[in-house]
C-alpha cells in the first residue's frame, strides 16, 4: 500500500509539473516572450497591417490558425519522420511547404478560391504568414522537448501574435491622431512604439518569476 | 469578400524597399553584434541572389498560379543551404543565430522576389535587382549589428573601442532592436527627403 501511495504521489507530482510547464509556455509565448515583441516574428502585419482593430483581429486570428496548424504538423513531421530517418536538415524546406499548404487550405476555407493566384498582391500576406508560421514551427522544435511542446508553442505563439496585432492596431489608430514628425511617420514610429511596448512586456517576466518563486 | 490575409497588406501602399526592410526586421531578435549581423546578412544575401538567379532563368516558365509557391520552395532551399554553410563556416555564430538565419533568408528572398514577374522584367534586370537587394540585406544587418554592439556593449566585432564607455544595456535587449530599427529607418527617410528636396524631385 505505501508503494502504491508513493507511486500515486509521484504521478500527481509529474502531472502537476507538466501542467506548470504548459502554463509557463503559455505565459511565455503570450506575455514574457511574446513572439512579436520579443521574438520579432510577424512584424509585417503587426507594423504595416490595417488600422481598424476589427480587421486586425481577423488577420491575427487567421494567421494564428495557420501557425497552429503548421506547428502541429511540423512538430509531428520532425519527431516522427525526420528524426527517425536522420534527415533533419530538410526541416526548413518541409516546414515552409507545410506553412504554404496550411495557408492555401485556410485561404480556400475562408475565401473559397485559390489564394495564391494573385502573386504580387498576395506577397505581403505570404511573407507575413510564412514569417509567423515557419518561425513558430522552427522555434517549437529548437528546444527539442518533444512533440507536445512543439505543437503547443505554435498554438500559444498564435495567441501571442493575435494579442500583438490587436495592440499594435490600437497604437496605430492612436498615432494617426497625433502630430508625428514627417520622418517618423509610418514604420519608424511603429517600430519605436513596439520597442516601448516590448519594454512593458518585459515587466511580465519579473512578475511571473516572483509568482513561481 | 476580402480574405483575412489581404489585410496583411495594410492601408498604405508598400514599396519593395519597405517590404525588404520589414522582412529583415525578424533578424533583429538575434543581431546584437556585428559578427551576427554579418553572418545572417550573408545568409540572406546568398538566398536572395540564389532565388533571383533561378527566377531570372526560369521566371517565364513558372505558371502564374504557382509563382508564390515556387518562390517559397526555392527560398527555403537556399535558406537551408545558407544555414548549412553557416554551420560549417562559423559554427558558433550560426548556433547563436539559431533558426533566425534560415528564417531571415526565406523572408528576404520572398520580399526580394517582388517585381520578378512584372511586365518588362528581363532576366538581366531581375538578376541585377536580386544582387542589389542581397547587398542591401548584408549591409543593413551588419550596420544594425555593429550599432547595437557599439551602443549595447561598447565593442565592435568583439574589440573594445574606448575605455570608460558606459554601455546602454537596453539596446542589446529585445526593445533595443525595435528602437534602433525605428531610428535607422527614420534617418534613412530623413536623408531621402533632404535629397529629394535638393533635387526638386518627389519624396
Amino acid at each position: 500500500m505505501p508503494y502504491r501511495k508513493a507511486a500515486r504521489g509521484e504521478g500527481r507530482r509529474q502531472g502537476m509539473s507538466e501542467t506548470i510547464k504548459i502554463a509557463a509556455l503559455f505565459i511565455g509565448c503570450v506575455f514574457t516572450d511574446n513572439i512579436v515583441f520579443s521574438r520579432y516574428l510577424g512584424e509585417n502585419p503587426a507594423f504595416a497591417g490595417p488600422e481598424r482593430i476589427r480587421a486586425s483581429a481577423r488577420l491575427g486570428a487567421g494567421v494564428a490558425l495557420v501557425a497552429a496548424i503548421t506547428s502541429i504538423a511540423a512538430s509531428a513531421l520532425y519527431y516522427f519522420v525526420l528524426i527517425p530517418l536522420g534527415i533533419e536538415f530538410l526541416k526548413t524546406v518541409l516546414f515552409a511547404l507545410l506553412a504554404a499548404l496550411a495557408l492555401w487550405a485556410s485561404g480556400r476555407v475562408f475565401r473559397g478560391e485559390r489564394w495564391g493566384a494573385r502573386f504580387p498582391a498576395a506577397l505581403h500576406g505570404l511573407i507575413a504568414v510564412i514569417s509567423v508560421a515557419l518561425g513558430l514551427a522552427l522555434f517549437g522544435i529548437q528546444s527539442a522537448e518533444g512533440f507536445l511542446h512543439g505543437a503547443l508553442t505554435g498554438v500559444f505563439g498564435g495567441a501571442g501574435f493575435f494579442l500583438a496585432v490587436v495592440v499594435m492596431a490600437g497604437v496605430r489608430a492612436r498615432v494617426a491622431l497625433s502630430d508625428v514628425p514627417q520622418c517618423l511617420r509610418g514604420l519608424p514610429i511603429g517600430l519605436i512604439s513596439a520597442g516601448l511596448i516590448s519594454l512593458a512586456f518585459m515587466g511580465f517576466s519579473g512578475f511571473f518569476r516572483s509568482m513561481t518563486g | 469578400m476580402r480574405s483575412i490575409f489581404d489585410d496583411a497588406r495594410g492601408g498604405a501602399p508598400m514599396d519593395s524597399r519597405l517590404a525588404l526592410a520589414l522582412a529583415a526586421v525578424v533578424a533583429l531578435a538575434v543581431v546584437t553584434t556585428g559578427q551576427l549581423g554579418l553572418v545572417i546578412g550573408a545568409g540572406a544575401a546568398l538566398c536572395v541572389i540564389g532565388t533571383g538567379l533561378i527566377l531570372a532563368g526560369l521566371g517565364r516558365l513558372i505558371a502564374p498560379g504557382t509563382r508564390w509557391f515556387v518562390c517559397l520552395l526555392f527560398a527555403a532551399t537556399f535558406a537551408s543551404m545558407a544555414d548549412m554553410i553557416g554551420g560549417v563556416a562559423a559554427p558558433k555564430i550560426a548556433s547563436a543565430a539559431g533558426f533566425y538565419l534560415p528564417l531571415t533568408a526565406v523572408n528576404c528572398a520572398l520580399a526580394a522576389s517582388w517585381g520578378a514577374f512584372e511586365e518588362g522584367a528581363t532576366p538581366g534586370r531581375v538578376l541585377s535587382g536580386a544582387v542589389k537587394k542581397g547587398v542591401f540585406c548584408l549591409a543593413a544587418l551588419t550596420i544594425v549589428g555593429c550599432a547595437r554592439e557599439l551602443l549595447g556593449a561598447g565593442t565592435l566585432f568583439g574589440a573594445a573601442l574606448c575605455a570608460g564607455f558606459q554601455p546602454v544595456r537596453v539596446i542589446a535587449l529585445a526593445p533595443g532592436g525595435f528602437l534602433i530599427g525605428g531610428m535607422a529607418l527614420a534617418l534613412a527617410c530623413l536623408i531621402a527627403r533632404r535629397r529629394a528636396a535638393k533635387g526638386g524631385g518627389k519624396v
